[in-house]
């Protein structure tokens, strides 16, 4: 069946920024540069980027509005991959052990997606594992890795996150326009089913190397296009379950009406979100987390097949890339040992 | 087997959460874990062939570009960012210095702690795929 999909409007292309005096300043691509590892104001030093910038173009992509972007008068949508040399890479993460011995894994993918250069990717993981340390893998798979990068991944220890946001992406019984191959998510699902494959622990019900991680929001069920993107929603929702990926939920903020999905939602049950920094009521309106059934206490279960990311950092249970250098060797010794965190 | 290896490999904490000073046991796990990840590379017929090394110096940097913005007096421009891509030599000189400087504290003291032999060996490219 061919339905007439909405198209979701994508991120603005600034090529320019304008100056103080209101001249226009053209901006630069990102620099290509060693790949390093490093930190940010809400992380440890535990992130890095193999390829800088993302030609997708998702609308309120959080790096392509971010401080760096702006105010180093970069082109987001131009991706450049990085030079990874492997000595410097180990030395780095290295480094990183040795100041923070309870870090066992890297982040790659937080300027920019992994995925607009496998083989970039691989390298870097590839050297993080013949130091012990796990890369995870944070991408939209905007291109597919071969059979080869699976298995390289899968032997360095990588760990995959497929972000899905609906309406990007559809579910594979939804065609899509003309395209030959119907729809690309077919293909994403066939690579993380195969990974999983290659590292999930003999008779594990869960997979320990295959996460979803799903931008999600409260559609509009009665609305003809809203129940599409609620239908996409649900449907990896059942895929994740059926596969026994867990669920990593984003709750989508949004701005208002100036986001092309703002039509599709369901109004009644959004609220404003919490500002991280007043705790108060913040600018952008969210349903909060959805889906996971039997709901959780988020500011202190970790294990449940879904979490979310809904709280502010400091106090979130799952310390993803955040690490309370007072409590993060404790956190890190009880997620080891299966234990539950208490509310402080 | 490769995940037992990477688990004793990281032994970060004792069981009361204290930070393990004495390392020496991680070495010999991260070596073993090497051994094996080569050997099933082998067993699967990958053979990684691009990788860049520290040992190719400043040819890294020939592939290298580095721009910024900047006002001429008249109008703005894409430039050149040469000190940018100067600081990218002086990396990889500052991680051969660290190198050497590690290896004297070998002849020195006769052998190095745990976490600088671990650096020694990664440094030297003994922690790569080829």
């Amino acid at each position: 069946m061919t339905l007439r999909l909405p198209v979701i409007r994508n991120e603005p292309i600034r090529k320019e920024s304008i100056g103080k005096n209101g001249e226009i300043i053209p901006k630069a691509n990102f620099d290509v540069v060693f790949a390093r590892i490093g930190g940010n104001n809400k992380t440890s030093d535990n992130v890095t980027d193999t390829t800088r910038g993302c030609s997708g173009g998702c609308y309120g992509c959080y790096a392509a509005r971010s401080m760096g972007v702006f105010q180093g008068r970069r082109r987001f949508d131009q991706p450049e991959s990085q030079c990874v040399c492997h000595e410097m890479v180990q030395h780095d993460l290295l480094e990183m052990v040795r100041k923070e011995p309870f870090l066992d894994w890297v982040r790659n993918g937080v300027m920019g997606d992994p995925s607009l250069d496998w083989d970039n990717a691989v390298r870097l993981t590839e050297a993080a594992g013949r130091v012990g340390i796990r890369t995870v893998i944070i991408s939209k798979f905007w291109n597919i890795p071969t059979d080869e990068h699976l298995m390289r991944m899968a032997l360095a220890g990588a760990i995959l996150h497929f972000s899905l946001i609906p309406g990007y992406e559809w579910a594979p019984d939804l065609k899509v326009a003309r395209r030959p191959d119907g729809n690309r998510v077919r293909n994403i699902m066939s690579a993380l089913v195969a990974f999983d494959k290659m590292t999930r622990p003999s008779k594990a019900k869960e997979s320990d190397s295959v996460y979803m991680r799903i931008c999600s929001a409260d559609f509009n069920m009665d609305h003809e296009e809203g129940a599409l993107l609620g239908h996409t929603q649900t449907f990896f929702k059942k895929f994740a379950v059926k596969q026994g990926f867990r669920i990593l939920e984003t709750p989508w903020k949004f701005e208002g009406k100036s986001d092309p999905r703002w039509e599709y939602l369901n109004h009644e049950n959004m609220n404003r979100t919490k500002s991280y920094t007043t705790g108060g009521a913040g600018r952008k309106k969210t349903a909060g987390p959805l889906l996971a059934a039997d709901g959780f206490d988020k500011y202190s279960e970790w294990k449940p097949f879904v979490i979310a990311c809904d709280t502010t950092c400091d106090v979130c249970p799952n310390q993803c890339g955040t690490v309370d250098s007072e409590n993060g060797a404790k956190i890190r010794l009880m997620i080891q040992k299966g234990e539950t965190i208490g509310r402080n | 087997m490769r995940e037992e290896i990477r688990k004793n490999r990281f032994l970060g904490l004792d069981g009361d959460g204290a930070v393990i000073q004495d390392r020496s046991e991680e070495l010999n796990n991260l070596l073993a874990l090497n051994k094996h990840m080569s050997e099933v590379q082998i067993e699967f017929g990958i053979s990684p062939d691009d990788l860049n090394h520290l040992s190719e110096g400043n040819a890294l940097i020939e592939d290298m570009c580095a721009t910024k913005v900047s006002f001429d007096g008249k109008n703005w421009d894409v430039v050149v960012n040469e000190k940018k891509l100067e600081a990218q030599g002086k990396e990889i000189t500052k991680l051969e210095n660290k190198l050497k400087k590690l290896l004297k504290k070998e002849e020195l003291w006769g052998s190095l702690d745990a976490d600088d032999e671990i650096m020694v060996i990664a440094l030297q490219g003994g922690l790569s795929n080829s």
